[in-house]
């Protein structure tokens, strides 16, 4: 962990040598998630409502989804560039140091200017919290705590299995986005608006659902059994992060170096 | 002439190659366009209303943006431009005799020709096989799909157009990334290309309507379904038509500019 932060600190200070550049990156990251959340509103004025939704609700789920995306980016970025490390040999020099593979490659790589969408999604979740009609309580924070905290193991585990894959192909490879890039169009929407095959494979195969439509149910009290369920739902998101790590061990054994 | 033609060429042949990187993006932008229809499809499901576009001629949109994706963004990174300009690389294409606005111009639209045509069919084809509302419908007649050939052609100048006014600014801020995001960003919402133009609200439409990025995607997606008939269709094309003369004009001239003030760092 205090390796973890040095890392941190050495990246930030780098950035923070080109602030103009810096301060470009970070609003230009938040264009895109911004237009889309004007094409969302723009759609609400048009069709009044979707489904059962409201635009707030909807909000919260984006808020969400594009809040973790950023946190992600931001601090786990490592993996999501770590086809570069095996094919140029450098994974080679982590492997001989003494210290986890899962820091070090953490470490290699953070993106600050992702700070632009993170905190748009928290500004857009923070409006939605409070415009949605939501009966609030202390659990119900706690939900939404949770539903952050799960939401970023889960696109991290995403960027690690799509690391992972390197180990075997060696070019990084687009099919990952299918996963993080589709995944995250997917989630900005309550889930129920999809076909039931989607629903499914979004909440029991890859656990999408878990991050904000499940625990969003609870939020608005329109859960159906146990709430309880719906309330920790989100950690599931934090489980998936075992299944991730163990194929990264997996990976690591079976790296043959590509030599230069 | 001649010399540009054999710049595009070679462009062309080495786009080619790319053919794996081309299946990944191809299935993620399936995926995309899927996603997008299916969201559509909820919200058309939640209001009565008649709406002033169809359900089918939205997904043709979709679908024709999803594959023809490579002709018409501004955020795709067409080959080394935006490269050379940060690198000082491009003081070398300064020595050479040629215009550097006609190189770039054959260059990029080589790159991206090349990596939409391995990309759009096959999108085109799997959206075709697909169960109503998702399948890709066909233009209602030969003439609107004449008319989608030529205002899509034109779309594709524009968009190269554009990139080159983009490229031009980098000079100033030095940040590839940065002026290319922030560009992309705004363009591409402008163009239809997040929500279909004609689903917008009123002050949007109005926005988007007086500048140039609606004729990159908006134009060609509606003529093809029929959602422009034939006479808004020509109108629409002409605009088109206007649009590349100004941004080719302007692109020129800022490309000049910035040549004249061009300061080359060493190395």
């Amino acid at each position: 962990m205090r390796l973890y932060s040095k890392y941190l600190a050495i990246t930030l200070k780098a950035h923070l040598q080109y602030p103009g550049s810096f301060f470009l990156l970070t609003i230009s990251q938040t264009l895109f998630p911004l237009s889309m959340l004007v094409g969302v509103h723009g759609l609400f004025l048009r069709f009044g409502r979707l489904g059962d939704w409201t635009f707030p609700e909807v909000a919260l789920c984006f808020g969400v989804i594009h809040l973790v995306f950023g946190l992600s980016e931001c601090f786990s970025r490592g993996f999501d560039s770590f086809s570069l490390l095996v094919r140029n040999g450098e994974f080679d020099r982590l492997l001989v140091r003494p210290q986890s593979t899962v820091v070090q490659v953490l470490g290699s790589r953070f993106e600050f200017n992702r700070i632009g969408r993170l905190l748009q999604g928290l500004l857009v979740l923070g409006w939605a919290l409070l415009n949605a009609d939501v009966a609030w309580s202390v659990a119900k924070g706690v939900t939404v705590a949770l539903m952050i905290i799960s939401g970023y193991c889960l696109f991290t585990g995403f960027f690690i299995l799509q690391a992972t894959m390197s180990f075997w192909t060696i070019q990084g490879l687009e099919v990952g986005n299918i996963l993080v890039d589709g995944g995250r169009e997917l989630a900005q929407y309550p889930l129920s608006i999809y076909k039931d095959w989607v629903v499914r494979f979004f909440t029991w195969i890859i656990p999408l659902g878990s991050i904000n439509y499940l625990p969003l149910l609870f939020l608005l009290d329109r859960s159906e059994g146990v709430a309880l369920g719906h309330m920790l739902s989100p950690l599931v998101g934090v489980l998936f992060l075992i299944p991730c790590l163990l194929v990264w061990q997996l990976g690591v054994k079976h790296y043959q170096s590509t030599g230069s | 002439m001649k010399g540009y033609i054999s710049v595009f060429r070679l462009r062309v042949l080495s786009g080619l190659q790319y053919r794996t990187a081309a299946g990944a993006g191809i299935l993620t932008n399936f995926f995309w366009g899927a996603i997008s229809i299916m969201v559509l499809e909820a919200f058309y499901a939640s209001s009565g209303l008649a709406q002033p576009i169809s359900l089918e001629e939205t997904a043709a949109y979709i679908w024709l943006r999803q594959s023809l994706l490579m002709l018409v963004v501004l955020w795709l990174r067409d080959g080394e431009i935006a490269q050379s300009i940060v690198t000082g690389q491009v003081s070398y294409e300064l020595t050479r005799p040629y215009t550097l606005y006609s190189y770039w111009f054959a260059k990029s639209l080589a790159y991206r020709l090349a990596a939409g045509a391995l990309r759009f069919w096959p999108i085109l084809l799997a959206a075709r096989l697909l169960p109503a509302p998702y399948r890709l419908q066909l233009p209602p007649d030969t003439m609107t799909a004449v008319l989608f050939f030529w205002s899509m052609t034109l779309s594709m100048l524009i968009t190269v157009a554009l990139a080159m006014i983009m490229y031009a600014t980098i000079f100033t801020t030095m940040t590839p990334a940065g002026s290319v995001a922030l560009f992309a960003g705004i363009s591409d919402f402008l163009a239809g290309g997040i929500v279909p133009l004609p689903l917008m609200p009123a002050w949007v439409q109005a926005l988007a309507y007086r500048l140039p990025f609606y004729t990159t995607q908006d134009v060609p997606f509606r003529i093809y379904s029929g959602h422009l008939p034939y006479p808004l269709a020509l109108e629409s094309i002409m605009a088109q038509v206007m649009w590349l003369g100004a941004t080719l004009v302007l692109g020129q001239f800022l490309l000049t500019r910035a040549l004249g003030r061009i300061s080359v760092q060493g190395g």
